[in-house]
This record gives structure tokens, sequence and C-alpha cells, in this order.
């Protein structure tokens, strides 16, 4: 279900309180049946499609995994690093091809299949689909590669796709670190709860104070670029690439945290990516439960890096031509992914010529000025790609672009900002929430999160921030009458 | 990050640098109080921001209604539209009457509206006698958020606004949450009314010391709920006055609310009263106000349509907009409705403790007048202010000036001169269109000066024009045919409007407050000076 919304503000206070009240053993199922209902509270008008084709993931996961445990009960060997060969293997094969066709068919079928049909295009893809559906699909691979055992009990696979906080828009987790949890609940613990909750203030101050601000410039310029002139586009290009970080990793945030106060630690989304030298560090930091997932079933399944350049280059492009169309069936996403690729090969294929320029002209590549160049140098090729990502088809990519030849610098000050929301106090407002996300960010780029150290202080002390930030975000925070509903970016994916 | 086996029983317990543990305080009970502390202390905080963001025009207004209210001091409950707020002074109708009443009108409210207003009101108060506005009667449309015939979306908006201003002062209660279910169609729309911070979040951009000030205080306006409007706005166009026979032949929903209203207060054992507050009021709304007057006729409920009273406003001099009543309208109009209501048998009030909220209004509202009487920027307004007794005034209008051209401001003078009302013809001899007011007797050449000295409401008012006869005998004039001036005027001598003993006029500048030299090319001048004291208050020229 959405963050956003008054329902999740009262229903996820009484799931969990249910949640410790029940036994433990009784706790994976209320978890279930909580995921269910909220899913279909989500999308009442889809319930039934959503929960069918949910369901259907789910009991296919489960099933491949058994059959594939029968496989390898029968073929008396131990589960090893390599599968086993001959007929068992061809077996575990169509196994796991099998479940894999219907898990990403159904990905594929109800994200792309659709568009190519007038009278189906109006239809939406299931909710939460492109997240599950890869969750289920790793649960199956690594089930096959042995790496993960296999669940017996069908409880925790259904809950496993179905687990709400992470239903609509991840983090795609894995089998092997979700499922042992599901299956040992933790007691209550009131300093786990403390940041949980901590986490979930923070990821509601990203969103609402921070991405939905940007987005009341950035939304009207993009509708309209020629309206509003090269000044204000470049900011929206710029305010975009913050937009749409903050906006996913407020989720993610809000998503571990609500997780973390059920005792289930889900995985880190994002590592300061913008604090990235390169594009290649980059994906490495933004939305690692995606790339992981492509390196792990995509990437090293083709070769990765171990063949050759010509096929690295090769495998890179194929990752992220996949990764944009699984965010969206446009071909703008698909150029967007394209771009991401080319850069990282055109870094791999200059890094040992500007190695050999920066030996040559005493420049030491370390240096705080040099890393700081080549993060600026980073955050605007990611900025400069997030147009297509954003814009809704080419034209608007060129209108986007068009726009940029007319500075029209007067518009930063002609009251066009105010009039769209952002007068000073909020320009104020967002300027030392950017600056707050910065610093947080570097510390946690130096190894220190900001949350605990927090959380180590005087209780006056972390009182003070906490109920300002929950004032800060009611007060301040971009929701209710007058600005359109808060849905995060992601989950329309 | 792709998280292990480990066994999360394991509690993590966050650490000071000494190794000691920084969390909650030691001990079950200690950690519960502390817990049970903080979340008190975030919804006190939550609170603040509420009261702090809010709009507070609605319990600007109406703050004091629930403390009077539950005190029981509310006999007279007054519901509507800005024409009872600025038509209706409930200190007019307790400094003349000793009448309680509480003025809990809303702006732009249709009755729709004022229908849960009143019902939201009752909650609180049981008065004697509910006076229900009439105005508006023709909004034919049951949701406020759906646009319709004759209502569009803008309308819509504002009219959204208006019942925030209504509905916010009250707490969220099962008659609140009817109102809101009622009168608005869409769901998460409805929320915004039954928590405002929704929609008044985003106030902090624009908040002012007022807003800080406001958590302190309880709210409420001097005037018990009435705005009287202390200056002219803009000027009416009268519409012809159609007969009581000439009325709309369906009842509108405005029209069907209005009889809930009066429904309603029969089942409490109230004593409801339609009014129509005068103003210029146009074709439709009067026929839809005759409607009305049929049904309480039926009903054996009393409708006091004060558009046929005679006598009782002037149509070109007492409003101070198209449909809205000057503080001087409201006056006379108030006076006139606490004589109809006297007749109930209200108790007085006055001298009673308890009611200084009353008496502290009607001071305010003469304080208000005297600080705005020679205030004003413009002659309506000024002119407006002078007609109330507290005042004596002079004014000279020069030859030539532009008002001598205005019918407004003639008919102004006309009252201030005493003329019986009606309107004054200019030498372009513009017809009255209203049939029930009588011709003037007066009639103007926009060429002559004038004059006009008010001594004291006890006194009938002096009115020279041009070069009548006694027009240059006056001690205040001097000069010739084409130049007369107001000459002279000391305060230091004044206590009436008297010549000195010896028949003379000081001619010391210094004295002299309308030097011609200096106001040769003034229009208007005005005099004011304190009816009682004889203080002179301030000279106003335009």
């Amino acid at each position: 279900m959405q963050f956003i919304s008054y329902s999740f503000f009262i229903l996820f206070p009484f799931v969990v309180l249910a949640y410790y009240l029940f036994p433990g053993k009784m706790r994976p199922a209320w978890l279930l049946a909580a995921g269910l209902f909220l899913h279909i509270w989500t999308e009442p008008q889809h319930a039934v499609r959503n929960l069918a084709v949910l369901l259907s993931i789910g009991a296919v996961m489960y099933g491949a995994g058994i059959l594939l445990s029968r496989t390898a009960e029968n073929s008396g060997e131990s589960s090893g690093a390599l599968p086993p060969e001959g007929e068992i293997r061809r077996k575990r094969k169509r196994i796991l091809v099998c479940s894999l066709l219907y898990i990403i068919g159904s990905l594929v079928v109800w994200k792309y299949a659709r568009m190519a049909f007038p009278a189906s295009r109006s239809l939406t893809a299931p909710l939460g689909i492109s997240f599950y559906a890869l969750a289920a699909a790793g649960y199956v691979i690594d089930c096959y590669r042995d790496s993960s055992r296999v669940e017996k009990n069908p409880l925790y696979c259904f809950l496993f796709v179905s687990f709400f906080p992470l239903t609509l828009s991840g983090p795609i987790e894995r089998g092997r670190n979700l499922i042992p949890q599901f299956a040992e609940p933790v007691p209550f613990s009131a300093d786990r709860t403390c940041e949980g909750l901590s986490m979930m203030l923070w990821g509601f101050f990203l969103k609402l104070v921070l991405a939905d601000r940007m987005a009341l410039l950035v939304d009207p310029v993009y509708a309209a670029p020629d309206a509003f002139g090269g000044a204000l586009v470049l900011l929206s290009i710029f305010f975009y690439a913050l937009e749409i970080y903050c906006d996913f990793y407020g989720y993610s945030c809000i998503a571990r945290g609500a997780s973390l106060i059920l005792g289930i630690r889900v995985m880190e989304n994002f590592e300061c990516p913008y604090f990235s030298s390169s594009i290649a560090l980059f994906w490495r930091r933004w939305h690692m439960s995606l790339s992981s997932w492509f390196r792990d079933y995509i990437y090293i399944p083709l070769g990765g890096s171990r063949r050759g350049a010509a096929v690295k280059y090769r495998n890179i492009l194929i990752v992220f031509a996949v990764s944009g169309l699984w965010h969206g069936t446009g071909l703008t996403f698909l150029i967007w992914g394209l771009l991401h690729g080319i850069f990282q090969i055109v870094e791999a294929c200059l890094m040992p010529t500007r190695h050999k320029l920066n030996d040559m002209s005493g420049i030491l590549e370390k240096s705080l000025s040099h890393r700081l160049l080549k993060v600026i140098f980073t955050f605007c090729l990611t900025a400069f790609a997030w147009v297509f990502f954003r814009a809704p088809g080419l034209k608007d990519v060129c209108r986007i672009f068009r726009g940029l030849l007319h500075p029209a610098l007067y518009r930063l000050t002609d009251g066009t900002l105010s009039g769209l929301g952002l007068d000073m106090p909020n320009m104020v407002l967002l300027l030392f929430g950017l600056a707050i996300l910065i610093m947080a960010d570097s510390f946690k780029f130096r190894g220190f999160c900001m949350r605990r150290k927090i959380m180590s202080q005087g209780q006056w002390m972390r009182w003070l921030i906490y109920i300002g930030g929950v004032v800060l975000i009611a007060v301040c925070g971009i929701w209710g009458a007058g600005y359109s509903a808060s849905s995060f970016i992601y989950s329309q994916f | 990050m792709t998280g292990s086996g480990q066994d999360m029983n394991e509690q993590k317990e966050i650490k000071t640098d000494n190794g000691k543990t920084n969390g909650f305080l030691q001990g079950k009970t200690a950690r519960r109080i502390s817990i049970l502390l903080f979340w008190c202390l975030l919804a006190l905080a939550l609170f603040a921001a509420v009261r702090l963001t809010e709009r507070k025009d609605g319990r600007r207004m109406h703050g004091s209604f629930f403390q009077e209210a539950q005190a029981g001091r509310i006999d007279v409950l007054i519901v509507g539209s800005s024409h009872v707020i600025n038509g209706i002074l409930p200190s007019k109708m307790y400094e003349d009457y000793g009448i309680a009443s509480y003025n809990f009108g809303v702006r732009g409210s249709r009755p729709q509206i004022t229908y849960w207003i009143l019902k939201n009101a009752l909650d609180y108060v049981k008065p004697k006698v509910v006076l229900i506005d009439t105005y508006y009667c023709t909004a034919d449309y049951h949701y406020l958020d759906v646009p319709a015939e004759n209502y569009d979306e803008e309308e819509s908006s504002f009219v959204l606004s208006y019942f925030h201003d209504g509905i916010d002062p009250f707490p969220l209660r099962k008659n609140k949450i009817d109102a809101v279910r009622d009168l608005i169609q869409d769901k998460d729309l409805r929320k915004e009314y039954y928590f405002d911070f929704i929609k008044y979040h985003s106030r902090w951009s624009s908040l002012d010391g007022g807003d800080v000030l406001a958590l302190m205080n309880r709210g409420g306006n001097m005037y018990l709920g009435a705005d009287p409007v202390f200056k002219i706005n803009s000027l009416a166009y009268n519409y012809p006055l159609l007969p009581p026979t000439e009325k709309l032949t369906e009842k509108t929903e405005g029209i069907i609310y209005l009889e809930k209203a009066l429904d309603l207060c029969l089942e409490r054992g109230i004593r409801p009263v339609l009014i129509q507050v005068p103003y210029s009021e146009s074709e439709d709304d009067q026929r839809a106000s005759n409607l009305v007057g049929s049904i309480a006729e039926e009903k054996g409920i009393p409708f006091w349509n004060m558009q046929y009273v005679p006598d009782l406003i002037n149509h070109d001099s007492d409003l101070c907009s198209q449909t809205h009543l000057s503080a001087y309208g409201a006056w006379k109009v108030s006076h006139y409705l606490g004589s109809l209501l006297a007749t109930y048998g209200m108790p007085d009030h006055r001298g009673e403790p308890g009611y200084e909220r009353w008496e502290n209004s009607v001071s305010a509202f003469r304080d208000e007048v005297r600080m705005s009487v020679t205030d004003q920027r413009d002659v309506y307004s000024t002119l407006m202010l002078l007609q109330f007794p507290e005042y004596r005034s002079v004014i000279y209008v020069n030859h030539g000036a532009w008002i001598l051209n205005d019918r407004f401001a003639l008919a102004q003078l006309a009252d201030l001169a005493g003329v019986r009302r009606g309107r004054l013809y200019m030498d372009s001899g513009q017809v009255s269109d209203r049939q029930d007011i009588p011709d003037s007797e007066w009639q103007l050449d926009y060429q002559d000066s004038l004059l006009i000295v008010r001594d004291g409401p006890q006194q009938k008012p002096l009115a020279f024009l041009g070069f009548t006869e006694g027009f240059l005998d006056t001690p205040f004039l001097t000069g010739t045919e084409n130049e007369t001036m107001l000459h002279y005027l000391s305060t230091r001598n004044w206590s009436s409007l008297e010549m000195e003993e010896n028949g003379t006029v000081p001619e010391e500048k210094a004295e002299n407050l309308l030097s011609y030299y200096e106001r040769s090319n003034v229009d208007v001048q005005i005099l004011v000076f304190d009816n009682e004291t004889g203080e002179f208050l301030g000279e106003v020229t335009y």
C-alpha cells in the first residue's frame, strides 16, 4: 500500500500491534494476511486480478523450489556450486525454465504485451509485479544453484512475495535473507522499533519535504519547457535527479524502517550514489537491490567481465537495456538504460588514457579536488540521462534540451518560482533540506551512520530531533489540499 | 547487503563512546513513562502546529461564541451571510435594548451552510430567538463541491472556502461530520473539513504575528461576530423594487434548507424569525425573497423583510457596496431589529455582571467610529460616519466640486442636510426609479457651493446652497459670489456653532483653520466636533 496515505498511518500501527500480540508461530500468517489485505485495499477495483497474479507467482515459486529440492534429493547429490549432470540436470533446468517462463513471462505480458493491443493499453499492470516477480525469480534461480535453502513451508514463500513494506517498490530482496527471518520472528524490541521509526522519519522527510517540493518545479517544466526558459529547465533537470533520489531513497527508508519495526532486516538500497566518481560506481550504489539482481542473474550468467572486453561491453549493454525496459515500456526508458551502458563502456575504454594523462600532468587522482570534479561530472551525466527517464517521449526530450538554448535567466527572479509554490521560504527550506541530505550522505560515505549517531545522543537531543522532524514533515511536507496525490515515482514501475 | 542467518534475537544496543548504553531510561517502568512522555510531547507539538497554521478567520470571528454560549448568555442568535455580519450589530441591540445577541454570520454563506452552522451552534446554545438571514436563497444546488447550473467551479471554490470559515471553529462532533457529509460529495475533500490541518498546514510559509498570538488566544472579535464596515467600498446600483406578489414559482435548494432551519428551531422550542437585511436587491433575489415570505406566512413564522420598511435606510447612502450595509446603515437596522425583538420580551441585560463583552462591544464601536471619522481617504466614508449622532460637523462643498455631480455623495449630503430622504436631482434631470421614494425637495445646481452645519442631533441642520438667502450671512463665510470659502473658525473659542459675542471673527492665521490661501484648491472641507463636549476632533479635506 501507499506509504503516503491516511490508511497506512492507521493500519500500520494496528498491524504491528497485532503482530507482537500474536504468538510467534502465528506471526508469519498474520503478516501474510495483512499483506494480502493491504494488497486488496490499495487497488480494490483490481483486487481479484492482483491477488491472482501475486499468489500464482508465489505458488510457482514455491512449487519450483519443492521440485528442485526433490530432484536434488533423488540425485543423492549434496548441494554444491555446480549443478548435477545428465537427466537430473536437464530436469532441473526444465523446472527452472518453466517457472521462470511463468514468472518473468507474467511480468513481460502484463507490462509489455498489453501495450501491443490498443484495447488493453488502459489496463495497469498488477500492483508491484515488477518487484515481486524479480524477487520470486531470484529465489528460484538461487534454489536451482543451490545457493539458497529451499523453503518447504508455502506460507513463507507467499509471504516473501507479499510482504507489504516491499511489495510496491522494493527493495528486491533475496529469499535467503528474508525467509529465515520470517521463520524465526524476533521478540519486540524498543530500540529496534525506535531505529525503525527513525528510518521511516528520514524517509518521509526525503519524500514529503524534499522530493515532492522539487516536483513542484519539475512537473510543470517537463510538461511545458518552452514556457519556462533555459534557466528553469536546467534547474529542473538537476532537481529531477535529486527528486528521484529523494523519492526512491525515501521509499526504501520507509520500507526498511517498517520492516525493522516488525523485526525484519531488509537490505540497503542506496549508498550515497551521487557521491560516485564514475557511472560504474554509481550503479553499485543506486538501487542496489535491482542492480545486484541484474548482476547476479543476467550479467554473470552471460559471462560478466570474464570473457574479454567485447563480451563485457555487450553484457553491460544487454543488462542496461533490460534495466531500461524494466523501468518502463517507452523508447525513452530504453535509451536511458543504453545511455548508462554506453557511459560505462566509454569510461572503461578511456580509463587507461585518463590515467596516463593524469600521470603526465601530475594530477593526483586521489586528491579531493580531482575526486570532486569526477563526482560533479558523474552527477551531470546521470542528470542528463534522467531527462530521458522523466520525459514522456522523445519529442519531449528534444523540447527539454531545446529549452536550454534560451537561458531566460530573469525567470529565476520574476516570480515564476513563487507562482509554482517555490516562494522564498519554500526555497530556503528546500536548500536547507538538501544540505542536510548532503551532510548525511557524506557521513555515510565515510562510514558514519547519522541515524545511529543521533540515537547515541542524550535523550533530550534525540527527542528534540524526532519531535522536530515529525512537526517539520507534518507542517512543511507537500501533502494534502492543493497538492496532487503523493505517490512514489518507482511505484509506477 | 544480502543478509545472513544471523541470530535476529540479538538486540543491537546503541552505545555511546564510553561503552555505556545511552538508550531509554533504565528499568521497565521508567522506560514506559519515558515513552509515554515522548508521545505526549509529540502530541503537544503537533497540536501547537495545528493551531499555529490553521486559518484564523473563523476562530477570529467566532471564538467568543463558545464561551458566551456555554455561560448561557446568548438570548438571540443571528445566522446567515455577510449581510448579517455587516448589517446587524449586537452592540447596538444591547446598547439600546439590553438584548444579548450573537452574530454567527458566515461570509458567503448559502442557506445550505447556514442550516448546518445553526445546527452545530445549537449544540452549545439554546437562544430564545434565532434570526435567520434569507440571502442567497436562490442557491439551487446541494453539494458545494459539485458545479451545477449557475454554479461554476470558481464560485464553488469560494463557497468551499466560506464553508471552512463557518465550520472550522466547531470541534469535530457528530453535527460537524453530518454537515460535511451532507454538503461535500468528495470523500477526500471531506477529510479537510474534519481535520483542517490537511488544508492549512501549507500556510507555514505565510505565518505572521497574528498566527502566533492565536496560540494563546481563544479568539473572537470585539463585535460578537459582527463586522461593521466603517468605509464605503463601492457604490450601489439600485434595482427597481418588485411587488411582494412577484415571486419564484419553485423552491430552490436554498429555500428548502431555510425550511429545514425553521423546523429545527421549532423542534427545539426556539422561536425562529426570517430576516432580509436591506441592500440593493436584484430582481431574481427579490422574487426568491417574496417566495420565502409566502412560505413564512404559511408556516406562521415572522419574516422581517426590511427592504420594504419605509424610511429605514437610504439605499443611496447607507450601503457600503452593492449588497452590504455601511456601519451607519447597520446601526440603524440594528436599532430597528432591537425594537422588534423587544416586543418578544427579551430581557434587558444592561448593567448586569457577566455581560462585559457586550458592554465592551458598545465602547469598541464608538471608539472605532471616532478613530475613523477623520481618517478616511474618501469623502463617501467620511460623510457616512458623520451621520452618527456623536458628532457635529461643518461641511463645505466648493462650487464646481466633482461631488456635486455625484449621485451617491449628493444622497449622503441630502441626509446630512436633513432633506427628506430621496434622491437629489441634478440639473440633467435624472429621475428616481424607485416609486416608493417621494421626490426630493431639494434640487442642486452643481455650480453652487454647499454649506451644511450639523449642530448636534437635537438641532435641525443648517443647509445653505449657493447664493440663497442667508448663505453669505453665516459667520463662517466670507468672500464674493465668485470666491466663496469658509473663512474662519477658531477652535479656541469653539464650543458650539455660534458667533463670538462681539460679532467678529479673529483674523489671526494661526487660529484660522481654513486659510483661503492654503485651501483654495480644496473641493470639500469638513470639520468634525464631539457632540457632547464640543471638542474639535479634526479637519478633513478632499
